[in-house]
């Protein structure tokens, strides 16, 4: 892993007047948060070495910030704020992009209608096979997959905990544009999953009428 | 079953879900839900797959404490180069 190519980068050095006072509050306060960022860099960009590239770039620029958060507001919320606009700014233009496409197809998709096709009697039985019978590996496979605005709104809501209102700002979108995309990416993720339960037998995709 | 009630719960779902309605909303909402048993479940499909996911991505991996140190190191420097 090659955190000294993110080093490289930081060339804006501008004078932040940082003590060593401001160091020791950002370590206690922030660093603990270094599990949840990680663990939310990885869910972005979907390999260690740049997830840890981002973590770190994440905590620098920060750091260089400091002095601009504000306490007693939500820290987590600040720390993801930066680490997302620093994904989407950098990280992500490294990345192919072309799955727009799939989740356009499957905004419509009705995990409820379609569990009722599939076992007319409940779609609790049904929903119970599928969904628990897929392990992490798949769900965070089909996660990752998701176009990038749809898995960031994925990710932020359901996984981080945040509020509309918070993805909005950190994302800087309207609340609308945060719901539309996190309406289309958990029916791309559910059209998905379901897919893999089809191909994997444990749905019989020929049931469906 | 009331058609017109329950295409508005279905276009609100995710907003119920998500705790991000008015509190009028959510009880006019909630009026529906206690006689449309089709859409008391189709709530319950939603909310299931919420927490699945949230199950399935959620254990957070550790920040390897290599990263740790280097991240360290960084802020470090920072105060140094003042
Ligand atoms: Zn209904």
């Amino acid at each position: 892993m090659d955190q000294s190519g993110s080093a490289a980068e930081h060339n804006e050095r501008a004078d932040t007047g940082l003590s060593s006072e401001d160091l020791e509050r950002f370590e206690q306060e922030a660093l603990p948060l270094a599990d949840m960022l990680y663990g939310g860099a990885l869910r972005m960009t979907r390999n260690p070495a740049d997830a840890a590239d981002l973590v770190q770039e994440t905590f620098l620029r920060a750091f260089r910030s400091w002095r601009q958060f504000q306490p007693g507001t939500n820290l987590k919320a600040w720390m993801y704020r930066i680490m997302t606009n620093l994904y989407i700014s950098s990280y992500r233009s490294k990345q192919k992009q072309p799955q727009m496409v799939s989740a356009a197809d499957s905004a419509d998709f009705d995990l409820y209608q379609t569990l009722m096709t599939h076992r007319p009697r409940s779609a609790r039985s049904a929903e119970s096979i599928v969904l628990e019978s897929l392990g992490d590996d798949d769900v965070q496979q089909k996660l990752g997959d998701l176009p990038d605005d749809f898995r960031i709104a994925v990710v932020l809501a359901d996984i981080e905990g945040f509020s509309y209102k918070e993805i909005a700002d950190m994302l800087d979108i309207p609340i609308g544009t945060v719901m539309s995309r996190l309406h289309r990416g958990r029916k791309a993720l559910q059209k998905s999953l379901w897919g893999l339960a089809e191909e994997r037998g444990l749905i019989d995709a020929g049931s469906k009428k | 079953m009331n058609g017109s009630r329950c295409e508005e719960l279905v276009g609100k779902l995710y907003q119920l879900l998500d705790g991000e309605i008015t509190e009028g909303q959510a009880e006019y909402l909630q009026d529906h839900l206690e006689e449309c048993g089709a859409c008391l479940e189709r709530l319950g499909v939603e909310m299931h797959f919420t927490m699945l996911l949230k199950a399935r991505c959620r254990q957070d991996a550790a920040c390897p404490d290599k990263l740790l140190v280097s991240i360290r190191d960084a802020l470090h420097a920072e105060i140094k180069l003042q």
